[in-house]
């Protein structure tokens, strides 16, 4: 908690410092170009005093740059800055300073010096905009910054071994940072690390281990954003008091993880409107909440076609389920090592969630239904206590235990939840479920011989 | 043993199986089912971009082992024993042919049918998807149609077991069916109470479901048509992370060979001898 509170005096003082020196643009600009007379950035910055701006041209720039005073950088016609690959492309020192419009590549790929396309360093206040960061392996680091504005940049880290590869975007002690319409992929991961009150909105994460991952960083909120194809959508740990909304999780799929977001002693969370659709796990919870007084809400989400719906880890309590569409998951709620669920609430005011393996019905037209939906199932049972017999899952075995368990209810198992008011219909947004394709011309050749095929051979038989 | 001998065997075999109700009915109601599974099926997905065939086929998979290993079991088992109880058999050796000729005839004369049917059944339902814009990796469903022939093989090695031990087709038909029930239900039913009870460790678990035949087809066909291997649990991300997805893939085919070849020696050694006691 010190650390936390010190970081904050440190983001006011910093807001208060740097506010002071990036508001007026009093400064002299510098034309830097490929043909002279400036024809190095470095150059141009050692004679450039605080507040000046350096305007770039187009072209390829073989130097690494450190901007050690308050300046606004801007790229024109897209110059490429290209570190060589060695150590850090960009370093920016200075409060209140901008970075616009550059390409930025070729950065060194040794995770032990933190080798980055765009470090910010004690530069709070400051703004990336509009920049293409390729083959680096940190992509944007910002460390000791507050409140500085990442927006609109593509970063593309280097095709390596996950085990090898840099954060695309790291936060470091950088409170009240708005992180923004950025284009982010093949990286390890998007991690905020002590820092509050920031906002990520409208990113796009994918081919990462971690498509967003909140360490020990309280009071923030993320928006709008896709994460796919990673290792894990998001993954929230040691943090208070984090919202999200309208976010999508899409076929995150790691091999032992592959959640779509993740909680891990994750207090007073406020989820809704998101899709989380066909990863490994939708929701993972792990000791969360920590806190004995917090509940986390998570409602109105669509939680569909994931292996797992939601992953239980065993006596996790005070989780709110509300209004959430549970729709064709394998398994819709798994408790690990078996067991029921016991101290989360599944319905309030008279209205539960949407389940599409619900088998009831909605007499007086409501919308909720008058049977509760129970999720009891022999096969899941069994393979949350075993988890070695989910190699038996789609075989006829699986359907053939479940026909016995409703034959025979001496074998039933207790159910895992119980939601007293289940929602009848779905809050699956159009488009979501089906959608037409172009017919795949090769599916159908394909499919036309193997229906011609044994067609010949039946008519060639019997003629014979 | 000639060639020839053997096609002429096998296409009376053939002509047989299409005028045999059996056949017929379980051809057009597998068909039926295909099309209809993959009909329901949702289209193209927008946001994830997934077919609507990559969600389906597990049922599919469940339509072939439901169907195919009883087909193959019911047609294999009445192969040598109808033809016994007829008669049939004593008149069809009576001329210039080896038992080999007759036995590899019969096989092939039952398998290829069958093995068009399944093709009919893929195909019909292919089409279906295709025209409702499921993108449906084309490879894939082709490979799930070229398994389910194998397995087909191997459950007809074993009817064939069946079939040279049993007098009356009636009788044969009634052991077919319990090991139908026996090879997908039971069996797996034994496994997982014995993994329960025992408290078995993943490779044991493995071990013992490499031993069914049906359950080695539902594992390729997991592993051929998506990657998610995962899917299978603890067990399946074992298997891949030690053998790799081609490693697996080659253990669970040399399985259904293995299957298909030793029942099919036996049979082969057994009407051999059996035939040369009665005459």
């Amino acid at each position: 908690m010190t650390k936390c509170f010190l970081s904050y005096l440190y983001a006011i003082a910093v807001l208060t410092l740097s506010g002071a020196s990036v508001v007026p643009a009093f400064g002299t600009t510098i034309r830097v170009s490929p043909d002279g007379p400036v024809s190095s950035i470095a150059e141009a910055i050692n004679s450039a005093s605080p507040g000046d701006t350096i305007s770039v041209e187009g072209g390829v720039y073989h130097e690494r740059i450190v901007v050690d005073k308050t300046l606004s950088l801007t790229g024109v016609n897209n110059p490429v800055i290209d570190g060589g690959g060695t150590g850090t492309v960009i370093e920016i020192k200075a409060p209140g300073s901008a970075l616009k419009g550059f390409t930025v590549r070729g950065s060194g790929s040794h995770l032990s010096n933190e080798d980055t396309g765009i470090l910010l360093d004690t530069a709070g206040g400051t703004l990336i905009e509009g920049n293409r960061l390729t083959d680096v392996l940190f992509g944007i680091y910002i460390k000791n910054s507050p409140h500085t504005v990442i927006r609109g940049n593509t970063i593309r880290g280097k095709d390596v071994q996950m085990t090898e590869r840099g954060d695309g975007i790291r936060l470091w002690y950088s409170s009240g940072t708005k992180i923004i319409d950025n284009d982010i992929s093949v990286i390890r991961d998007l991690v905020i690390w002590w820092s509050s009150d920031t906002l990520i909105k409208g990113n796009v994460v994918e081919e990462g281990r971690y498509g967003l991952h909140y360490m020990s960083s309280n009071h923030n909120k993320f928006e709008d954003n896709v994460f796919r194809n990673n290792y894990v959508g998001g993954f929230l740990m040691y943090s208070v008091d984090i919202q999200f909304y309208r976010n999508r999780f899409v076929n995150n799929r790691g091999v032992g993880t592959g959640y779509g977001i993740g909680f891990k002693d994750l207090d007073d969370v406020v989820a809704s409107d998101n899709l989380i659709i066909d990863n490994r796990v939708g929701i993972f919870l792990d000791n969360s909440p920590y806190l004995v007084d917090s509940w986390n809400k998570i409602s109105d989400n669509v939680i569909a076609f994931n292996d797992i719906g939601v992953s239980f880890m065993p006596s996790i309590r005070r989780n709110a389920f509300h209004e959430n569409s549970f729709v064709d998951n394998d398994e819709q709620v798994e408790v690990r090592g078996g067991g029921q669920l016991a101290g989360n609430e599944w319905s309030s005011g008279g209205s539960g969630n949407y389940w599409s393996d619900y088998i009831g019905y909605d007499e007086n037209g409501d919308g909720i239904g008058e049977i509760p939906y129970t999720s009891e199932s022999l096969f899941e049972s069994l393979i949350d206590a075993k988890p070695e017999l989910r190699i038996f899952v789609f075989s006829p075995v699986a359907k053939a235990i479940e026909l016995a368990s409703r034959a025979f209810p001496v074998i039933k198992p207790e159910p895992k939840l119980t939601d007293e008011y289940p929602r009848v219909r779905s809050g699956i947004p159009p488009g979501l479920r089906t959608g037409g394709g172009e017919p795949s011309a090769k599916l159908i050749i394909l499919s036309l011989s193997m229906v011609a095929l044994p067609l010949i051979f039946y008519a060639y038989m019997r003629k014979s | 043993m000639e060639i020839r001998n053997i096609l002429i065997l096998a296409g009376k075999e053939t002509r047989e199986s299409l005028k045999n109700r059996w056949f017929v009915l379980y051809t057009v109601s597998f068909s039926v089912l295909a099309v209809l599974i993959l009909s329901i099926a949702p289209g193209r997905n927008e946001i994830t971009g997934i077919s609507g065939y990559g969600r389906t086929a597990a049922s599919l998979i469940n339509l072939v082992l439901l169907f195919v290993p009883l087909i193959a079991l019911i047609t294999g088992s009445i192969s040598i024993s109808g033809e016994r109880e007829n008669g049939t058999l004593q008149y069809l050796l009576s001329h210039p042919v080896t038992k080999a000729e007759v036995f590899a005839g019969k096989f092939l004369g039952i398998l290829v049918p069958i093995c068009f049917s399944i093709s009919l059944g893929f195909g019909l339902a292919g089409i279906g998807v295709a025209l409702r814009g499921g993108s449906g990796d084309a490879a894939e469903f082709v490979l799930t149609a070229l398994l389910s022939w194998l397995l087909a093989a191997s459950l007809l090695s074993v009817g064939f077991v069946v079939s040279v031990f049993s007098r009356r087709a009636s009788k044969a038909i009634g052991v077919a069916v319990f090991l139908w029930l026996l090879i997908i239900v039971l069996g797996d039913l034994g496994i997982m109470g014995t993994a329960v009870a025992m408290d078995l460790g993943i490779k044991q678990v493995f071990a013992l479901a490499l031993l069914n035949p049906a359950e080695v087809f539902k594992i390729a066909s997991v592993l051929v048509l998506s990657p998610r291997f995962e899917i299978l649990g603890p067990v399946g991300v074992y298997a891949v992370r030690t053998f790799g997805r081609e490693g697996v893939i080659f253990i669970l085919l040399s399985v259904m060979a293995v299957w298909t070849v030793i029942p099919f020696a036996c049979a082969f050694l057994t009407f051999s001898i059996w035939r040369r006691e009665e005459s």
